[in-house]
């Protein structure tokens, strides 16, 4: 059972070192592409589409099996219906709160491709996943992104490249942590009319998850094929028949729409068969075709200059039925692709018993739809109303859907090596066939290891990523060269997936962090006094200064607390860290102790502090003397002793408390240390506690 | 009149299934709500859960008595190709 996974790990997400890839949709089958990427605790969806050949919430990917709400980041490849046919959706009806982001062409025609879908969908308005203003209102939840343009959206950072296919249709790169890994989407290494090919990207990914659409198939050449269409469509028309192309109002059909028009061109005898190119959007799909001319190829953004390309001559606009006067021989390209529902549906019901007419298969259809459904030429099909109708006109299929075959497969994976290669996005058979020819394309290369996985929905694939955890040491620390086993000592700062290592001054011109300090400012009401208070201050410790020229009482304790003697209480300050706070903690006992017994003794003020030396230079005689004996002890003058033991003599005085060897060459240290210590000892031990 | 509240694990709001009885097995409570969403596809599964105690449905002969919350997830059956639901589309 595939149920929700909660892995008890002790290392937190962030850290861990595991990255799970799990399709959705698209897993074997081909229709409602959704990835799952979850890494360091970052969660990404690549795509959200429906199925084509499915109903209401069938269509959908296996959502159920993740929380929309804890996805970060939501990518869209392109604008075919299934890799975002369930987007309104997912933004509209689900908890997901993330971003979401897409080229700005896709953005543009995502809108217009939707609402055509919407209408022309065959289901009552109850069964729909999303209604047009669903789609309106996510229209505002949709950021976009150029091409090339690096975007960083908690800690994912990401861009990506053209992949030719359809206009504005992308392939992403997403680094985490360092890990880079390429989703292609849908992508064709082929160069068309008006599309470049997909680009190659520079930067080598570590994980390649790529669309296995046409498996093993090798395409036949593209003048070859525009010729069997182009042939084809004359023989048709040629025969008094009409011809029907079912294809999405945007698209391949603007390819084909450049094909037909070029080749209307050239053969004036045509000249009298209309070409309707069928779609109430038309005028707004051409204008976003207009627009987007610089995410098309050289050649057509060369054209454009001259006379805009997509301004037909033998090409006019159908809005619907009702405008199409069904006499004589004509060519007619209508929506939607696959014959599901609409007017592609109704124009073949209508010319499906004819042997004249003909229809074109223009693109890759879905298991499940009638175009597929007639590739393999049934007697018979059913209508929408239930009706079973001969089918006796021509199919033919010459598909334009521009997927990359075996040769470019291959072609992009041998330049790019990635260590591991995800196939989505194919039937089962032939994504099984694609997987066993790339294994042997690499079995018997010993420098070239790659591992191809092919996931089925809800399946997920696990890998591990040890990433090298790398600080930079900046600023004034690395101003001096290190050397190996030198101990740097700094502030750890990690920013998303980069560490570095500063020093605190340093803080506030590499980072936006800022060292500041803190000024701690107590009150204590005191009626006391003040001298009685001094005095006491003075037993807790001889650090005790008084400072002049302020107009009130004012002490320093500790070096680090000031007091200030104010009518009725003491204030207290100091720069706040932990040694300074005790100071303050013990500052302000003694000062409660003496407001909560004013009538204390007054303690002598020569009790303290000074060490009285005649007592300590007597006392010092009387431990050596018991040390080493009463002859070895001298005194050279009032602040220097000698003690001599076994022909050594150390000299100590008295003021600094230090020994050394009267004769300098003596080598044992041990008498030197001995006396040293004794005599610090002493001096330590009739002294008040500091 | 029994109820029992059921919420697909990605959509935002409950919804209320009808039945006769103090309970309702768990075959009979996934077929009612597969015809309620128009779920024909042959490959899709449901998850059973209760909102409650998190645990999961899983003999067809359980019991699932009424006014309980369940959380379903739609999952692909396991075992079989999922295609495009060559069973239920009119041709």
């Amino acid at each position: 059972m595939a149920a929700k996974r909660k892995v008890e790990v002790t290392v937190p997400a962030e850290e861990s070192d595991q990255l799970l890839i799990r399709p959705l949709g698209a897993g074997q089958e081909v229709g409602r592409s959704c990835i799952i990427l979850e890494f360091k605790g970052r969660k990404i969806m690549l795509d959200c589409g429906i199925h084509p050949g499915l109903e209401g919430m069938d269509a959908l990917p296996y959502i159920d099996l993740i929380d929309p709400a804890e996805i970060d980041l939501l990518l869209i490849s392109h604008f075919h219906l299934d890799h975002c046919g369930a987007l309104p959706w997912f933004l509209q009806k689900t908890s997901f709160k993330g971003r979401t982001f897409m080229t700005h062409a896709t953005k543009a025609i995502y809108r217009w491709l939707l609402s055509d879908y919407v209408k022309v969908s065959n289901i009552s308005a109850d069964d729909m996943l999303y209604t047009e203003t669903d789609l309106e209102d996510s229209m505002d939840k949709i950021e976009t992104i150029n091409f090339h343009e690096v975007k960083e959206v908690a800690g994912i950072k990401f861009w990506c490249y053209h992949a030719g296919h359809v206009l504005g249709a992308a392939m992403f790169m997403i680094e985490i942590a360092g890990v880079k890994l390429l989703y292609t989407g849908d992508f064709s290494r082929q160069e068309d009319r008006h599309l470049m090919a997909a680009e190659i990207p520079s930067v080598k990914p570590d994980i390649l998850i790529i669309e296995s659409t046409y498996g093993t198939h090798i395409h036949e050449k593209r003048e070859e094929r525009e010729a069997r269409f182009c042939n084809t469509v004359h023989d048709i028309v040629n025969r008094e028949g009409r011809c029907l192309i079912p294809v999405f109002a945007l698209g391949r059909a603007q390819e084909l729409l450049l094909i037909l028009d070029e080749y209307w061109q050239n053969h004036p005898e045509l000249h009298d068969i209309p070409i309707y190119y069928a779609s109430s959007l038309a005028k707004k799909c051409m204008a976003v075709y207009q627009t987007y001319v610089n995410a098309m190829n050289d050649k057509i953004r060369k054209a454009i200059n001259i006379n805009n390309p997509f301004v037909f001559k033998h090409i006019s606009n159908l809005k619907s039925m009702d405008h199409f006067d069904d006499i004589g021989p004509s060519v007619v390209m209508a929506s939607p692709g696959m014959m599901q529902s609409g007017l592609s549906r109704e124009l073949f019901e209508s010319w499906c018993t004819d042997k004249r007419n003909g229809v074109i298969i223009a693109g890759y259809c879905v298991e499940g739809t009638l175009a597929k459904h007639i590739m393999s030429e049934p007697e018979e099909i059913t209508t929408m109303s239930g009706q079973k109708l001969q089918l006796k006109m021509s199919v033919d299929y010459i598909s334009f859907s521009a997927h990359t075959d075996y040769q470019q497969t291959s072609e992009f994976i041998r330049a790019l090596k990635p260590p591991h290669v995800i196939l989505v996005h194919g039937e089962q058979n032939e994504m099984a066939r694609l997987k066993a020819a790339l294994i042997r394309e690499y079995e018997d290369n010993d420098q070239v290891h790659i591992e191809v996985h092919n996931p089925r929905n809800t399946e997920a694939v696990t890998l591990n990523f040890r990433g090298e955890k790398l600080a930079k040491v900046m600023g004034s620390l690395a101003d001096k060269k290190c050397v190996q086993g030198q101990r740097v000592s700094g502030i750890l700062v990690k920013k998303n997936f980069n560490y570095h290592i500063l020093t605190p001054s340093d803080l506030s011109t590499y980072t936006e962090l800022a060292m500041s300090t803190v000024k701690q400012t107590q009150a204590i009401p005191f009626t006391g006094p003040y001298s009685l208070l001094v005095c006491h201050l003075r037993t807790l410790t001889g650090d005790v200064e008084e400072l002049d020229g302020t107009e009130k009482n004012t002490l320093k304790i500790f070096k680090s607390i000031t007091l200030v003697h104010e009518v009725g209480m003491v204030m207290l300050e100091w720069i706040a860290n932990p040694l300074n706070d005790m100071y303050a903690d013990a500052v302000t006992t003694v000062v409660l102790e003496v407001q909560s017994n004013p009538k204390a003794q007054k303690v002598m003020e020569s009790q303290c502090v000074i060490v009285d030396m005649e007592v300590y230079q007597a006392r010092l005689e009387v431990m050596l003397q018991d040390m080493f004996g009463e002859d070895c002890v001298e005194f050279r003058d009032s602040s220097n002793l000698a003690v001599t033991v076994d022909g050594k003599t150390v000299l100590i005085c008295l003021e600094t408390r230090t020994a050394c060897y009267e004769d300098e060459g003596t080598e044992d240290d041990s008498l030197k240390e001995m006396v040293e210590l004794a005599v610090q000892r002493l001096y330590d031990a009739l002294n008040p506690v500091i | 009149m029994a109820h029992v509240h059921y919420k697909f694990s990605s959509k935002l709001k409950y919804d209320t299934m009808v039945f006769d009885g103090l309970h309702i097995t768990l075959r009979d409570l996934k077929r009612q709500i597969m015809d309620r969403e128009k779920l024909r596809a042959g490959d899709c599964d449901l998850q059973i859960t209760n909102a409650q105690t998190k645990e999961e449905y899983k003999d067809d002969e359980d019991l699932i008595s009424k006014n309980s919350s369940v959380i379903v997830r739609r999952i692909p059956m396991v075992g079989v190709k999922s295609s495009g639901g060559k069973t239920s589309k009119t041709m």
